[in-house]
C-alpha cells in the first residue's frame, strides 16, 4: 500500500508514512518507537536479561533517592506542629472560635512568577496548606491553576530549601547578618549607594514598589536591576515601537472569532495563559451562544497551541517574521509588497497560499480577529502584529501598558549588571531570588564577573548555585509566598493581596521585608509594610479594619480592576514597522549545517527554578510524555538526517559552547529545528533534581536568548534511557479517541456515535443479576475533548488532593508511576511531517459493570451506593488482578512503601483526609471521594439537597479549560447528565458493556472550508 | 500362546515387551528397589544436595528481600501486574498434572506399565505443587494479609469475593495438593513397611514404622488398602481435570484480549499434561541410570509417555491454532491485534520459542526410533519444559502488556529476583526430591509385584511371555 506522499522524507519517514496512510481514514498512533524500528527498539525485541539484571538494582536506587529526602528529617526537626499565621494565632490553649479540626479553612491569596500574578485560594488544614487551587475573581488565571502553581505546595515543604543564614556558606545566625547589614549599609548611605547594586526579580507588587521606592530614595546612587530568563524582552520592544509604549497584548478570545499564532503557545504559556485557555475553550464547543473559533498555529516547535489549532503551520522560527510579512502585505493591502516580493522569491517551500487563505479569513473578520505572537520572536514581529490587529480593527486585543517598567527590560538590565562588575563598579550587590549564576546569558559569563563585587547579599529560596558561589558572602533564606506578607499587581492593574497560609517555617525574609531591613526603613515586618501601603493616606480604625478584611477575604482590592487602560491604536511607524519587519524577515531558512535552536520555558520547571520540586519532575512533559529529564526535541527527518532515533546522544554547537543531550523524535516539528527545555541539570538545586536533566543555559545568550540560529549538530553516540511514561503503539485504529469538524458534526449529529468500532458489541447482554438501582446521587464525569489543552493541571491537581507518592525516574521508567488521571497523548494524520496532536485525560472511568470488582478476592474494590468505584485499602490484599483485569488501565499499584521515608516537613504536605497508602495496596481515583462525603456530611441532618457544584474534584476545579464535568448524573438538569446527552458523547470501549461513568466528548475541529481539500 | 513361543521376541509389538526387564523376582526387585533408600549415600547424592539446597537458600534469601521490600523488586510493573511469579505458579501447576494422571487415570483405566512410573510421578507432583503454591502466596503486595483469601470466620465479618477466580484457585489449589498427598502416601505405605521391616537400625525402624501405620499385609490390610486407593484415585481424576480449568479461569474469565477465551480450560489441562509428563521424563532418564532402576522403567515406559508427549503436544499446538482462527473470526478488534501482535510483536521471540518447543519438537515422535532414543527423549522433553514455561509466558506477559488502550502499554523486562526466584524454586524441588529419592520407596514396589508374571497362577509355565501384562 505504498501511497507515499510525494514530500515524504527519505527510508525513515517514508517508512511511517507509508504505515500512516495505510489505514483507512484519520488515524491515531502513539509515539514513535514502534513505526520506527529504532536500534533502541531493535534492542527492545532482543533484549532478555541484561537490561533485567541492571533494573535489579532499582529498589536500591528508590531507597537512595527516598533516603536522600529522608535525611532532612533532622532539619525538619524544628518544626512543632503545625503553625498559623503571625498577627492572627492566637494559641490552641483556647480552641479558635472558627476553627473545626477536620474541617479545611480556605484563605484567598496571591502569588507571582516572572511578574505575571494568579490568585488562589489555599486549603488549609490545621494552619497547615495543603491545597492550592484557583481564585475565579483573579483575572490572571480566572479560577483555573496551573501545575507549576499547584506545586507550590510541595515546594513549600521541601526539604532541601534553606534553612537558615550562611555567611561564605557556613551557618550563621540572623545577628550576624544584621550585624553586617547595619555596618555595610550605613557605610552606603553616607555615599548615596554608591556601588551598591540590586538585581531583583520581575515583581508586580505595588507596595513592594513602594519599598524600593523608599530604599532608592535614600540610596540614590544605587542602581536596581532585575532578570528573568523567561521573560517578554521582545513583545515589550515590538509593542514600543508600534505603540509607543511597551504593553502587554490582553485577548478577549471570547469575541476572537480567527486567532492567528504565530510562534505562540499561549495556550500554555505565557504570563496569562490560563485565563487566555478558560477564554478560547469558550469559543471551542458547538454548544456555546456563539460559533466556535477558529485558531490557525505557525511554529517550528510543536506546542500545546499547535495542537490545538485547526491548521497548522511548521516553520522555523526564523521564517516566521517572513509570514507576518507576508500577511501584513495581505491583510493591510499591499503597503509592504515592495517588501514582501523580492523576500518571497527566495523562499522556496513557504506555503504562499496557505497563507493568503489564512489572511482572507483574518481580514474577513473585521474586530473579530486576533494575531498573536510568541516571546521567542525579534521585536518586529511583535510590533507588526499590533499594527495587523489595528489594521483589523480587532477590539479582542487590548494592548495594556505593563504594570511596571521594569517589564520589558531583563535582558538589557542584567546586561547592565554584568558590565558594572566588568568595570568594577560594584562593591555591594543585593540579589533578590533568582539564581543568576546558573540561568544568565551566558556569553555575560556571569559567575565569573560576580567575583569582582566585593560583597554580595543573595536572598534565596534555595542554597543554589548563586548561593554557593564563592563571591557569595551572606545568603540569607527567603520565604516562600504562602508564608508571607505581600501583594501583586495583574496586567489589568488588578491588585491581590498575598497573605500568609502558615509562619516562615525557616525564618525567612521576603524581598520588601529585606528591603526594607537592608535599607533601615520605620517598617520591616511584611505585615505592617502591606497594610500601611494599602492603608495610605485613611486612618487607622473600624473602617479600614473593615475594608482591610474584606480584601484579605476576597484577596482582591476592590477597584483595582481594569485601571491600566488600553492604549489606543498604533500612532505611527507603520513604515518602520515595515522595514524592521523585512529586515527580520530576511533571515535564511535553517539547513542540516546551521539548524535553529529554540529555547522553551519548561511547562514544569519553568526556569529551572521548581527543579527539586518531585511532582514537577515527575509530571511528563505534556508534549513528549517524559519525565524527569529533558531531551532536545527534533523532526523525524532531522533525526534521520542525524542518524539519532529516540534518545541517542547529540551535540549541540553553537559559538564554540557545546553541550550534549538526549535527542527526542517528535512528528510535527520544523525540519532542523531543536527544541530544549530550560531548567534541567542543575548543579546545586537539592537532593530531587540531582542527576536530572541536562543544562541547555550554556548555549543561551543575551541575543539569544529564545532563538539561536547557525547552530550546529552532531550525532554524539551512547544512549540515554529517557523515562518516557507512555510507550509507543499504534492505536490501531481503535475508537478510544473521537473526532471530527464542527461542520460534519453539524451535519451528521450521529457521526460520533457511528465511530464504534466494528467489533461485536456486548452491551444489552442480560446480566445474571438485577440492576442497583440509585435513587440518590450518581456521580459521573465527561470530559470534552475539544476543550482539552493537555496541560497536566489536572494530574498534579490530583497529585496535590489525593497524596500521591513521587516515585522517581527509576520507577517511572520501569512503568510504574502512580499519576491516578493520566494524559494520553496520540497523534493523527496522513502525513509523519502534518500531524496531529490530541489529549485524552484517563482517570478512573468508575465503570457500572467494573471489571476490576468482579476479580478482587477479598471484595477490596465495591461499587458504592452513590456509584463510585471504591477502593478499600485496608481490605487489600495486593493480588493486582484488578489491575490487570482494568481494561483502561487506570489503576497504580504501591510496588514500594513510597511514603515511608518521607521526611516530616515533606508529610505536611499531606491532606489529612485521604489515607496515605502503604506498599502492596492498590489505588486509583476515587472521584475526590473524599470531597464528595464531606458535602454529604454537612448536609447530613437537614433537607438540604445536593447543589450542583458543591462538590468538585481537585482536577475539575484545577482544569484551565472547564474540559472536566462532574456532577450528579441522576439529576438530569446537572451539567454532567446535560453534557452525557450530547451527541459527541461517547463512552471508551463503550460496546463492551463496562459501562463507564466518565464519559468524553469527541473532539471537534473547525478547519478553514477553502484549506480543507 | 503356542504362537509367542515359535515367533523371536524381537518381532512382537513393542507393548508386548516386558514391563519389568532383568528377569527379576520378587525378593530381587524388593532388593533392587530398596537398595536406593538403604544403600550408604552416594556422594553424588550430596553433591546434588548441596547445590539444590543452595538454590533453595537463594529462594528463601530473595523471597525475604521480596518481603522486606515489596513486590517492586520484581519486574513487573502498570500494565503487566503479573510477571513470573504467576508463569511459574502455572508452569509449576501444570507439571504437577502428570503425578496424578498417571496415577490416578492411569490406574482407573487399568494401564499397569504406570506402575513404574507413578511413584516417581506422584512424588513430582506433590514437589512441583509445593513449588507452586509458593508463588501466588508471595506475589500478593500485603502477604501478612493473605489469609483473608481463605473464608476464614472474623471479627470484620467479611468474606471473600467468591466471583473472583483467584479464590477458586485458592480451593482447588488446596483441594489439589491435598488429595495428592494422601494419594502419593497411601500408595506408599505398604512399601514404607517393607522399608521398616528391612531396617537395620531402631532409628530407621521407628521412623518408617511410624509412617508405616503398623501395616503388617494381611489380607484386611490389603482389602482396606485397596478400597481407599481406588477411592482416592476416583477423587483424584476430576481434579486432575478440575485444577487447571480453574488456573485457567484466572484468565478466562478476565476481560483482557488473549486471556477471555472460553478455550482456556481444555487447553490448559492439556498443556498440563504435556508439561507434565516432559518432567517426568526430564527426571526419570537421569534417574532410572543412575540407580539402576532400568528394569523397572523400560524403554517400553519411555516410549509410552513419548506417545503421550505427541499426542498432548498435537493438543496444543491444535489450541494454539485455534485461538487465532477465532481471534479472526469472531472479528474482535482487540483480540485480533493481541494474537498478531503475540505472534509479531516485540514478545515474537518467546512466541516463536513456544511453538518450536511445544508444536515441532516432540513432532520427532513420529519416528520409531527417535522415540526409543534416550538422548533424544531427554532433549525433547526439556524442550517441552522450556516451551511450556513461555507458553504461560505468552499468556500472561503479552496479553498484559498491550491489552485495549495503547496509552498503557509497556513493556515487561525482569529483574534478577524474578530469575532467581525461578531459579530458587528449583532448588526447593530438587531439595524435596532428593530427600524422596534418599528415603522413600521410589517404585510403588508393591504394585511392581502385582505387574510381574510372578504374581499370576500361571507363573513359572511361560517364563518368557510378559503378555500378562496387557491382560
Amino acid at each position: 500500500m505504498a501511497h507515499a506522499p510525494d514530500k515524504a522524507p527519505e527510508t525513515l519517514g517514508r517508512g511511517l508514512n507509508e504505515r500512516l496512510t495505510d489505514a483507512h481514514g484519520r488515524r491515531y498512533w502513539r509515539s514513535l518507537d514502534e513505526l520506527e524500528n529504532t536500534p533502541q527498539f531493535q534492542e527492545f525485541l532482543h533484549r532478555e536479561f541484561p537490561e533485567g539484571a541492571a533494573e535489579m538494582l532499582s529498589p536500591f536506587t528508590r531507597r537512595a533517592f527516598l533516603n536522600l529526602m529522608g535525611a532532612s528529617i533532622a532539619l525538619a526537626g524544628g518544626l512543632t506542629g503545625c503553625r498559623r499565621p503571625e498577627h492572627k494565632i492566637l494559641p490552641y490553649a483556647k480552641a479558635p472560635e472558627n476553627v473545626l479540626p477536620g474541617i479545611p479553612k480556605y484563605y484567598a491569596t496571591t502569588m507571582e512568577r516572572a511578574g505575571a500574578a494568579v490568585g488562589l485560594i489555599v486549603e488549609c488544614h490545621d494552619g497547615r496548606p495543603t491545597k492550592i487551587e484557583g481564585n475565579p475573581d483573579h483575572p490572571g488565571n480566572l479560577g483555573a491553576v496551573d501545575p507549576i502553581t499547584q506545586a507550590e505546595i510541595l515546594e513549600l515543604y521541601d526539604p532541601d530549601r534553606s534553612t537558615g543564614v550562611l555567611h561564605e556558606n557556613r551557618p550563621a545566625t540572623r545577628e550576624q547578618f544584621d550585624a553586617f547589614a547595619r555596618e555595610r549599609f550605613s557605610e552606603l548611605r553616607r555615599n548615596g549607594g554608591a556601588g551598591l547594586h540590586i538585581l531583583g526579580e520581575l515583581k508586580s507588587s505595588p507596595s513592594f514598589r513602594a519599598v524600593r521606592e523608599r530604599f532608592q530614595a535614600d540610596f540614590p546612587r544605587s542602581r536596581w536591576h532585575v532578570w528573568e530568563p523567561v521573560n517578554e524582552d521582545n513583545v515589550a520592544a515590538g509593542t514600543a515601537l508600534a505603540l509607543g509604549r511597551a504593553a502587554h497584548p490582553a485577548v478577549d478570545f471570547e469575541n476572537a472569532d480567527v486567532v492567528l499564532a504565530l510562534g505562540s503557545d499561549f495556550l500554555a504559556s505565557g504570563p496569562t495563559w490560563m485565563a487566555d485557555a478558560r477564554r478560547f475553550a469558550r469559543r471551542r464547543v458547538p454548544e456555546g451562544e456563539r460559533p466556535m473559533n477558529r485558531l490557525y498555529a505557525v511554529e517550528g516547535a510543536f506546542t500545546l497551541t499547535g495542537a490545538m489549532a485547526d491548521h497548522r503551520l511548521r516553520l522555523a522560527p526564523s521564517q516566521i517574521p517572513l509570514v507576518a510579512l507576508v500577511l501584513m502585505n495581505e491583510i493591510s493591502g499591499g503597503e509592504n509588497a515592495a517588501l514582501a516580493g523580492p523576500l518571497l522569491a527566495n523562499v522556496e517551500g513557504l506555503d504562499v497560499a496557505w497563507l493568503q487563505a489564512v489572511a482572507r479569513d483574518v481580514a474577513a473578520h473585521p474586530g473579530r480577529a486576533a494575531v498573536l505572537v510568541g516571546a521567542e520572536q525579534p521585536p518586529a514581529v511583535h510590533a507588526a502584529a499590533a499594527v495587523l490587529n489595528g489594521v483589523i480593527g480587532s477590539e479582542c486585543v487590548a494592548y495594556r501598558p505593563y504594570p511596571n517598567e521594569d517589564y520589558g527590560r531583563a535582558g538589557r538590565s542584567i546586561a547592565e549588571l554584568a558590565a558594572a562588575l566588568e568595570a568594577g563598579e560594584v562593591d555591594t550587590l543585593v540579589i533578590l531570588g533568582g539564581n543568576p549564576v546558573y540561568d544568565a546569558p551566558a556569553d555575560l559569563n556571569f559567575a565569573e564577573r560576580l567575583s569582582r563585587a566585593a560583597h554580595v547579599i543573595h536572598l534565596s529560596y534555595h542554597v543554589n548555585e548563586t548561593s554557593r558561589h564563592g563571591a557569595v558572602q551572606w545568603h540569607v533564606p527567603r520565604a516562600h509566598a504562602l508564608e508571607a506578607w505581600g501583594d501583586t499587581m495583574a496586567f489589568d492593574g488588578t491588585v491581590a493581596l498575598q497573605q500568609p497560609m502558615i509562619a516562615p517555617i525557616y525564618d525567612g525574609l521576603s524581598d520588601a521585608e529585606l528591603m526594607a531591613l537592608l535599607g533601615g526603613q520605620p517598617l520591616t515586618r511584611g505585615y505592617d509594610i502591606l497594610r500601611a501601603f494599602h492603608r495610605g493616606d485613611e486612618a487607622e480604625g473600624p473602617a479600614f479594619e473593615a475594608r482591610w478584611e474584606q480584601m484579605l477575604h476576597d484577596g482582591l482590592v476592590p477597584g483595582t480592576a481594569g485601571t491600566i487602560a488600553a492604549l489606543g491604536a498604533p500612532a505611527a511607524g507603520s513604515a518602520s514597522v515595515g522595514a524592521e519587519l523585512a529586515e527580520a524577515a530576511s533571515a535564511a531558512a535553517p539547513t542540516g549545517d546551521a539548524m535553529e535552536l529554540i529555547f522553551q520555558a519548561d511547562h514544569h520547571l519553568f526556569d529551572g527554578r521548581y527543579a527539586n520540586n518531585g511532582w514537577l519532575q515527575e509530571a511528563p512533559d505534556p508534549v513528549t510524555r517524559i519525565s524527569w529529564d529533558n531531551a532536545a526535541l527534533i523532526s523525524p527527518a532531522t533525526a534521520e538526517a542525524l542518524r539519532a532515533p529516540l534518545g541517542t546522544y547529540i551535540n549541540i554547537e553553537v559559538d564554540g559552547q557545546s553541550v550534549k543531550i538526549p535527542a527526542w523524535t517528535l512528528p510535527g516539528m520544523a525540519d532542523n529545528v531543536v527544541v530544549v527545555r530550560l531548567g534541567y541539570g542543575r548543579a546545586d538545586a537539592g537532593r530531587v533534581a540531582e542527576g536530572v536533566g541536562f543544562n541547555v543555559y550554556p548555549l543561551r545568550t543575551l541575543a539569544g536568548l529564545h532563538v539561536r540560529t547557525g547552530v550546529k549538530v552532531t550525532r554524539a553516540g551512547g544512549h540515554f534511557d529517557l523515562a518516557n511514561t507512555q510507550d509507543h503503539w499504534s492505536i490501531e485504529g481503535r475508537p478510544i479517541y473521537r473526532q471530527t469538524t464542527g461542520a460534519l458534526y453539524a451535519e451528521h449529529p450521529l457521526i460520533i456515535k457511528e465511530m464504534e468500532a466494528e467489533t461485536p458489541s456486548h452491551n444489552g447482554q442480560t446480566q445474571p443479576f438485577r440492576e442497583f438501582e440509585y435513587d440518590g446521587e450518581q456521580w459521573g464525569m465527561a470530559i470534552d475533548l475539544s476543550t482539552c489543552i493537555g496541560c497536566n493541571a489536572c494530574l498534579v491537581a490530583c497529585q496535590a488532593e489525593n497524596n500521591i507518592p513521587i516515585v522517581g525516574r527509576e520507577q517511572v521508567n520501569n512503568g510504574r508511576e502512580m499519576h491516578w488521571i493520566r494524559v494520553d497523548r496520540y497523534f493523527s494524520g496522513q502525513r509523519l511531517e502534518d500531524v496531529e496532536m490530541v489529549f485524552q485525560p484517563m482517570p478512573c472511568q468508575h465503570c457500572e459493570n467494573a471489571p476490576c470488582e468482579q476479580v478482587c478476592p477479598v471484595a477490596a474494590t465495591t461499587h458504592s451506593p452513590d456509584g463510585l468505584n471504591e477502593m478499600t485499602y485496608n481490605r487489600c490484599v495486593g493480588t493486582r488482578y484488578c489491575s490487570n483485569n482494568c481494561p483502561y488501565k487506570v489503576r497504580r499499584f504501591n510496588f514500594f512503601n513510597y511514603h515511608e521515608d518521607y521526611p516530616d516537613l515533606l508529610k505536611m504536605a499531606s491532606n489529612p483526609n485521604v489515607t496515605v497508602r502503604m506498599r502492596g495496596v492498590m489505588e486509583k481515583c476515587t472521584y475526590c471521594v473524599q470531597r464528595i462525603r464531606r458535602d454529604q456530611l454537612r448536609r447530613r441532618g437537614t433537607d438540604e439537597p445536593y447543589r450542583e457544584g458543591s462538590v468538585r474534584t481537585a482536577c475539575q476545579t484545577a482544569c484551565p479549560t472547564e474540559a472536566i464535568v462532574f456532577g450528579n448524573i441522576n439529576d438530569e438538569t446537572s451539567l454532567v447528565a446535560r453534557a452525557k446527552r450530547l451527541n459527541r458523547n461517547y463512552e471508551v470501549m463503550g460496546n463492551l458493556n463496562f459501562r463507564p461513568r466518565t464519559s468524553y466528548l469527541a473532539r471537534l475541529r473547525n478547519p478553514n472550508p477553502e484549506l480543507e481539500a | 500362546m503356542a504362537v509367542a513361543h515359535t515367533n523371536p521376541p524381537l518381532q512382537q509389538a513393542p507393548p508386548d515387551e516386558p514391563l519389568v526387564a532383568g528377569g527379576h523376582d520378587f525378593a530381587s526387585a524388593t532388593e533392587t528397589v530398596s537398595r536406593v533408600a538403604e544403600s550408604r549415600t552416594p556422594k553424588g547424592w550430596y553433591v546434588a544436595f548441596a547445590i539444590a539446597v543452595t538454590f533453595l537458600g537463594v529462594l528463601a534469601v530473595v523471597i525475604s528481600y521480596l518481603l522486606w521490600e515489596g513486590v517492586g523488586v520484581w519486574g513487573v510493573n502498570n500494565p503487566v501486574g503479573w510477571g513470573w511469579a504467576i508463569v511459574n505458579f502455572v508452569w509449576w501447576i501444570g507439571i504437577g498434572h502428570a503425578g496424578t494422571l498417571i496415577a490416578a487415570i492411569l490406574f482407573l483405566f487399568r494401564q499397569k506399565w504406570r506402575t513404574s512410573i507413578n511413584r516417581f510421578a506422584e512424588a513430582m507432583t506433590i514437589f512441583a505443587v509445593a513449588c507452586a503454591g509458593i508463588f501466588p502466596g508471595i506475589h500478593v503486595g500485603r502477604v501478612w494479609v493473605a489469609y483473608w483469601l481463605f473464608p476464614i470466620p472474623n471479627q470484620m465479618g467479611i468474606w471473600p469475593q467468591f466471583r473472583s477466580p483467584l479464590l477458586w484457585d485458592v480451593f482447588a489449589v488446596s483441594t489439589y495438593a491435598t488429595i495428592s498427598v494422601l494419594f502419593w502416601y497411601v500408595g506408599m505405605v505398604p512399601d514404607l513397611a517393607t522399608l521398616r521391616d528391612r531396617a537395620k537400625t531402631p532409628l530407621r525402624r521407628i521412623a518408617y514404622g511410624i509412617f508405616a501405620l503398623g501395616w503388617r499385609g494381611s489380607h484386611r490390610h490389603w482389602h482396606v488398602y485397596e478400597v481407599a486407593y481406588l477411592v482416592l484415585a476416583g477423587v483424584s481424576t476430576p481434579l486432575v481435570l478440575s485444577v487447571h480449568s480453574v488456573v485457567s479461569f484466572d484468565f478466562a474469565v478476565s476481560v483482557l484480549p488473549g486471556w477471555h477465551t472460553t478455550i482456556f480450560p481444555p487447553y490448559f489441562v492439556d498443556g498440563a499434561i504435556f508439561s507434565g509428563f516432559a518432567m517426568v521424563m526430564t527426571l526419570m532418564i537421569p534417574a532410572r541410570q543412575w540407580f539402576g532402576l532400568k528394569d523397572f522403567v523400560t524403554l517400553r515406559h519411555l516410549e509410552n509417555m513419548n506417545k503421550i508427549l505427541l499426542a498432548t503436544g498435537m493438543i496444543v499446538g491444535y489450541a494454539y491454532s485455534t485461538e487465532f482462527f477465532i481471534a479472526w473470526y469472531s472479528g474482535n478488534l482487540y483480540e485480533r491485534f493481541t494474537f498478531i501482535h503475540r505472534a509479531l510483536g516485540p514478545y515474537a521471540w518467546a512466541y516463536w520459542i513456544m511453538i518450536s518447543c511445544n508444536v515441532i519438537s516432540p513432532q520427532l515422535f513420529w519416528f520409531r526410533r527417535l522415540r526409543r532414543s534416550i538422548p533424544v527423549m531427554f532433549v525433547v522433553s526439556i524442550f517441552v519444559n522450556i516451551g511450556m514455561w513461555f507458553e504461560r509466558y505468552v499468556i500472561v506477559v503479552t496479553s498484559l502488556a498491550s491489552d485495549f488502550l495503547p496509552s498503557s502499554w509497556d513493556y515487561f523486562s525482569p529483574t534478577l529476583i524474578d530469575v532467581l526466584t525461578y531459579l530458587g524454586s528449583f532448588g526447593l524441588f530438587f531439595t524435596l526430591f532428593l530427600l524422596f529419592l534418599r528415603f522413600l520407596p521410589v517404585l510403588a514396589l508393591a504394585e511392581i509385584k502385582a505387574i510381574m508374571p510372578q504374581a499370576h497362577a500361571h507363573h513359572g509355565h511361560e517364563p518368557a511371555h510378559a503378555g500378562h501384562a496387557t491382560e
